[in-house]
């Protein structure tokens, strides 16, 4: 069976907001208008020289008036640029106007930790959608970023699926710096929400025994009130397997259905508990098919939410 | 059953308390045709006594609201401001008056409202006008709620008060209007909205022939359908009627669609292309047409009896 260290402590990291800065900036000067760019400058010399909240949460609100609403294309030398400023951030899928007020947001005076956070948690409560949206997915690049788990953990309960994913798909804040706890709930809603699990930075990382208990508990009542559970459950359950997760995948095993069949090989496979590999024998061809990486997690998801859609 | 057989063009309703409503309501209105709402903030029955009672809604009218409109495929709007009743407790006035500005800017936000006169008392002209200054200042319209009580008196002082402040009348919506109040508005340069509403505004026949003596130019249809008895279908119902009535189509078009869009798109917030462009494919492709997939967002839709 893996072992996985379940409890992280991250210390606090340096990041260089700085840099930071003047890579989005060279990031929107590829695109943005040139009144776009300015009304950008005028607001951050504001922010600046003379700053108060209430420019600081219009200028944050107002930059998608200015800013396109496409995604951004980026290079691969942007995407790894962007990982050497900061650890783990991919700023992929973000669009012009959260670029914009991600620089806004990082110009926000940072010396007073107090004042920094009672602004910071004034903007976070009167946000709408889509600036929840784009507050939550960078997380990561922050300054004080370690001071953001309770903040997380609140988005965390929303009921609106947007935000939610912002936090838990494609953004490595949460793997980072989660508690269990906290970590726990994210898998379980989004496992609950339907939100597509591969996309979560560190799925299998931050598997622990409590999780894969609670994701095996969960499939049994879905099982007892007659639905299905998403197979990719599996994946974050399977790197702490126990007799009960043993049982579920010798069911899945003679499903029939062959997203769960799959599934429960990939599972298997992937624990490398001795019962569950002994479960895989009567079924060369799905053992085969993992272990020569024909199937993978990864286009076995891709191949599900297509099997959804159509 | 109606029937909106005659329908085959897409509606607005610019007055919707959708706080209110439930989900059966929106899907109702999804499937009569209304595309996009707007949610004006209002009074919720209950006095707010907590400045935090403001901030939250407005929240919600910009968040979850938002979120749960777009389930249905419905776009949703919203118009920020603080009540003509509620000015009435002006230490809170105050309070919310400081608010404003942090939601009158965001996304989606399509005009300040709906502010007014219920009373006509002495603090309600105060905030009333603070706020006609504030949509100025913010280059956005103005939604203005007419008293139930004292009417016609009402709505001919809520527009001097706007023209004293210096607004131009077709960036003000006037709202609840009747047969007695619309020929000054009109004359006057204003937008007149209609609210069909059972017992207490408007009925769809009288609208119906308000329509076919003053025309649809400047005229708007809306439900403010909210807690009390009331029509999330009064837009798609006064539609039909029209239609069944002889109106000409394009006038419908007008009163039932593009004059809301018209007067509220002034605020550059509110474009067609934010729902032409997702609402004519298949909810489900447009989940997977960037590739992202994302499972289980496929709105429920339950039809048999059976629920699971």
């Amino acid at each position: 069976m893996l072992q996985h260290k379940s409890s992280m402590n991250p210390l606090p990291q340096h990041i260089p907001q700085k840099s930071i800065v003047a890579f989005l900036q060279s990031i929107l000067s590829q695109s943005a208008t040139p009144t776009a760019q300015q009304w950008l400058q005028e607001k951050l010399n504001s922010i600046h020289t003379d700053f108060s909240t209430r420019h600081f949460f219009i200028a944050f609100s107002a930059a998608f008036r200015f800013f396109e609403k496409e995604e951004i294309s980026f290079s691969t030398l942007q995407i790894q640029k962007a990982n050497e400023l900061c650890l783990g951030w991919n700023p992929k899928g973000m669009r012009a106007y959260e670029v914009a007020r991600l620089i806004i947001f990082l110009h926000l005076p940072t010396t007073d930790k107090g004042t920094y956070f009672e602004t910071v948690n004034k903007l976070f409560s009167a946000a709408d959608m889509g600036e929840l949206v784009s507050l939550y997915k960078s997380l990561i690049v922050y300054p004080y970023a370690e001071d953001y788990t309770l903040r997380t953990a609140e988005g965390i309960r929303t009921n609106i699926k947007n935000v939610f994913e912002a936090i838990a798909l494609d953004n490595p804040y949460p793997a980072k710096y989660l508690n269990e706890r906290q970590w726990n709930q994210l898998v379980l809603k989004s496992v609950f929400n339907g939100s597509p699990l591969y996309k979560i930075v560190g799925l299998e990382q931050r598997a622990n025994a409590t999780l894969s208990q609670q994701l095996s508990d969960y499939a049994h009542e879905r099982w007892a009130a007659g639905r299905t559970v998403n197979p990719e459950l599996w994946r974050a359950a399977a790197p702490f397997t126990n007799k009960a997760l043993i049982h579920d995948y010798q069911k899945l095993l003679t499903s029939e259905n062959n997203f769960e069949r799959q599934a429960a090989a990939l599972a298997c496979l992937q624990s490398q508990h001795p019962q569950a590999l002994a479960l895989l024998n009567p079924y060369p061809e799905l053992k085969n098919a993992v272990e020569n990486n024909s199937l993978t997690w990864d286009n076995f998801s891709i191949a599900w939410y297509q099997s959804l859609i159509q | 059953m109606t029937s909106y057989a005659l329908i085959d063009f897409p509606l607005i309703d610019p007055h919707a308390h959708m706080v209110s409503r439930t989900t059966d309501d929106y899907e109702a209105m999804r499937k009569a045709g209304v595309v996009a709402l707007i949610e004006p903030a209002f009074w919720l029955g209950q006095p707010r006594t907590e400045v935090g009672s403001f901030k939250d809604y407005y929240a919600s009218l910009v968040g979850f609201e938002r979120f749960r409109a777009s389930q249905f495929g419905i776009k949703h709007y919203c118009t920020i401001g603080l009540n003509s009743k509620e000015a009435n407790n002006e230490a809170l006035a105050e309070q919310v008056i400081e608010l404003l500005p942090l939601y009158a800017c965001k996304e989606g936000v399509v005009g300040i409202g709906e502010i007014g006169f219920d009373d006509q008392t002495d603090a309600e002209d105060k905030y009333f006008r603070i706020q006609v200054d504030l949509a100025m200042e913010l280059a956005l319209p103005v939604q203005v709620h007419t008293p139930h009580r004292d009417k016609k008196k009402g709505t001919t002082r809520s527009m001097n008060l706007c023209l004293e402040q210096g607004i131009s009348p077709e960036w003000v919506i006037i709202d609840h209007n009747n047969e007695e109040t619309v020929r000054e508005v009109l004359d006057r340069g204003f937008w007149a909205a209609f609210t069909i509403y059972p017992h207490t505004k408007m009925g769809n026949e009288r609208m119906v022939e308000i329509v076919k003596q003053y025309g649809a130019e400047k005229i708007i249809v809306n439900s403010a359908t909210d807690w009390g008895i009331s029509d999330p279908l009064a837009v798609p119902k006064t539609a039909q009627l029209m239609l069944e009535k002889g109106i000409d189509k394009e006038w419908v078009k007008k009163v039932c669609y593009a004059n809301a869009l018209a007067a509220f798109g002034q605020s550059g917030q509110m474009n067609e292309m934010d729902w032409l462009a997702t609402n004519s494919i298949d909810q489900r492709e447009k989940f997977s047409g960037n590739s992202v997939l994302r499972g289980g967002q496929v709105p429920q839709v339950m039809d048999g009896k059976i629920i699971r």
